[in-house]
């Protein structure tokens, strides 16, 4: 009878102790986004969804349809089509299906040209249907500037924009 | 005795046998199986006479698909076997490729492996002691476990770019150097995260609902875990002294200190102490980790075509659920021949129907819980 008491005590007390160290966590800022009203700071590094990326000059793809993403992909959610031959090579059609992609970031590893980005930020990519997910080469034609695995950082990390004329250098992984 | 009698009896007997005994479906969708497990349990009234655990909801034919993948494509693939510890997986994977090809990766990816890992086994804890408190009652002990668990996704999101599948290792080494001030934000996690544990003891360990819940349920006893060839937090909570970071050290564990926690009754409550006290090892080595880190190359030179030699491997890892380890035989080719995976969950899945016999349906979900089971992992 009175270990029994005695464990019911303990229980009650036990429950107390842990309850105000809750209580104090009651009173301190809430680590929680609230996602859709306010968005967190993704880091550069995010794998997002691809772009290929341009010729900040001529505004052109820097892809050459040379296929070793689409060889390297373990997925095989690249696919393209090369037309012209030497450097007027470029990629007749180009898609990714974003349905199969598992972020691994090997295509933009292998890339020589420093082609394709998925450093982007874009990761809202709800969509309707299937279809919506895959992505041809004009959605995923860059607009801007993307840095990739091989831009140079500054030392704070953010990505350093090349300047106008300096075209696709091969500056080694930097990210 | 008539043929009619004969039959009744039958039908009596039968019926007086189903009131005493039942068979019931614990799973595939029960909330406290975490996954599709399905649990064939045979009860006496509360209490659990047997227990047939059934796998095989989430077989994706991982080791198949890893045939017909170059050695690099494999890599993501890892990832989704132990998705609580993805980089142990791909640490498991690249080990034992490098061993087979003969690579050897510089210090500073050996160091940023340690520290990453164990950054991981930390994390993998976490998740599991806030899902275990779940399944005992205890939801707050779930939200901060999950709060310091997401600040460790947010250090690896910072490295790798990804959450949950990392993909971050590779074969020579790591696929990119940390970024700059990024050991800074390890120190800061580890500042704020060693006052968080005596917390949780005062959820757990000091509470005596939680010390009753699970004190003396679901023991395993040392002979059972070595003849089920149980590892990791199962083994040693059943008071063996096996951790390979010790018994064989792989990368460069050799030069740490630390020390293996070790149970005395191999109950739930000493494979949930086991774990607290393995979090406060992993904090050690991260510390040694990072005073010692060298500066350097974090990849080797590898081919882009990487072909391995005629032979096969056997390499293995200690994962936070236990001994991981990959098998691969090689042809010469481009892909491997055979390439099998030895799941530690699964191993120590199949000791559950030893576990359970005895104690009440309430308890197998501690039991089951206390396993630390990933069914990803289980099925492959």
């Amino acid at each position: 009878m009175w270990r029994y008491l005695r464990e019911l005590w303990g229980g009650f007390w036990s429950i107390i102790l842990s309850m105000q160290i809750t209580l104090r966590y009651l009173f301190t800022r809430a680590v929680t986004v609230q996602y859709p009203e306010e968005k967190r700071q993704l880091p550069v590094r995010a794998l997002t969804r691809h772009v290929l990326t341009v010729d900040l000059d001529s505004k052109e793809l820097k892809c050459t349809a040379c296929d070793m993403c689409a060889r390297i992909c373990p997925a095989n959610c690249i696919h393209l089509e090369g037309e012209g031959k030497g450097k007027a090579r470029r990629p007749k059609w180009f898609v990714i299906d974003h349905n199969l992609c598992m972020y691994c970031n090997l295509c933009v590893e292998v890339c020589p040209f420093d082609a394709i980005s998925m450093y982007t930020g874009m990761y809202e990519l709800g969509g309707f249907s299937r279809t919506s997910l895959v992505y041809d080469m004009e959605t995923m034609h860059a607009d801007g500037f993307y840095p990739t695995i091989m831009t140079p950082r500054s030392p704070a990390g953010a990505a350093v924009k090349p300047p106008a004329g300096a075209g696709a250098g091969k500056q080694g992984r930097k990210a | 005795m008539t043929t009619v009698n004969l039959h009744l009896q039958q039908v009596k007997e039968r019926t007086a046998e189903s009131m005493e005994e039942m068979w019931v479906n614990m799973g595939p969708q029960h909330p406290s199986t975490h996954g599709v497990l399905r649990l064939l349990i045979k009860l006496d009234g509360e209490v659990v006479r047997e227990c047939i655990p059934y796998m095989g909801y989430m077989h994706r034919c991982h080791e198949k698909i890893g045939e017909n993948r170059a050695y690099v494509q494999i890599i993501p693939y890892t990832d989704r076997l132990d998705y609580l510890a993805s980089m142990y997986n791909n640490w498991a994977y690249c080990l034992a490729c490098e061993r087979l090809m003969g690579i050897q990766i510089p210090e500073r990816a050996e160091y940023l492996r340690v520290l990453i890992g164990e950054l991981q086994r930390i994390a993998s804890h976490l998740i599991w002691l806030g899902t275990f408190g779940l399944d005992l009652g205890n939801f707050t002990l779930f939200m901060w476990c999950f709060r310091e668990r997401e600040m460790i996704l947010d250090l690896f999101e910072a490295v790798s770019g990804q959450r949950l599948n990392y993909s971050f290792m590779r074969i020579g080494g790591l696929a990119l150097d940390v970024p700059e001030g990024w050991l800074g934000d390890v120190k800061a996690f580890l500042q704020w995260f060693k006052p968080r544990l005596p917390e949780y003891d005062r959820l757990t360990t000091d509470n005596i609902i939680w010390q009753k819940r699970i004190q003396g349920v679901g023991i395993l006893t040392p002979e059972d875990a070595v003849s089920y060839a149980c590892s990791g937090p199962m083994l040693r909570g059943s008071g063996i002294r096996w951790d390979l970071r010790k018994n064989d050290p792989y990368g460069i564990y050799d030069r740490f200190e630390f020390d293996i926690p070790v149970g005395t009754r191999g109950d739930v409550w000493d494979r949930f102490w086991v774990r607290r006290q393995e979090m406060e090892q992993s904090v050690r080595i991260v510390e040694q980790a990072l005073t010692e880190i060298p500066p350097g190359p974090v990849l080797a030179p590898v081919a882009k075509k990487l072909r391995a030699p005629v032979g096969d491997i056997y390499s293995r890892v200690e994962s936070p659920r236990g001994e991981l380890g990959d098998y691969i035989v090689a042809d010469g080719s481009e892909k491997p021949y055979r390439y099998k995976v030895r799941a530690p969950t699964f191993v120590n899945l199949s000791a559950l129907p030893v576990m359970l016999p005895g104690y009440l349906v309430a308890d197998a979900v501690a039991v089951l819980g206390s396993v630390d089971i990933v069914l990803c992992e289980v099925d492959r």
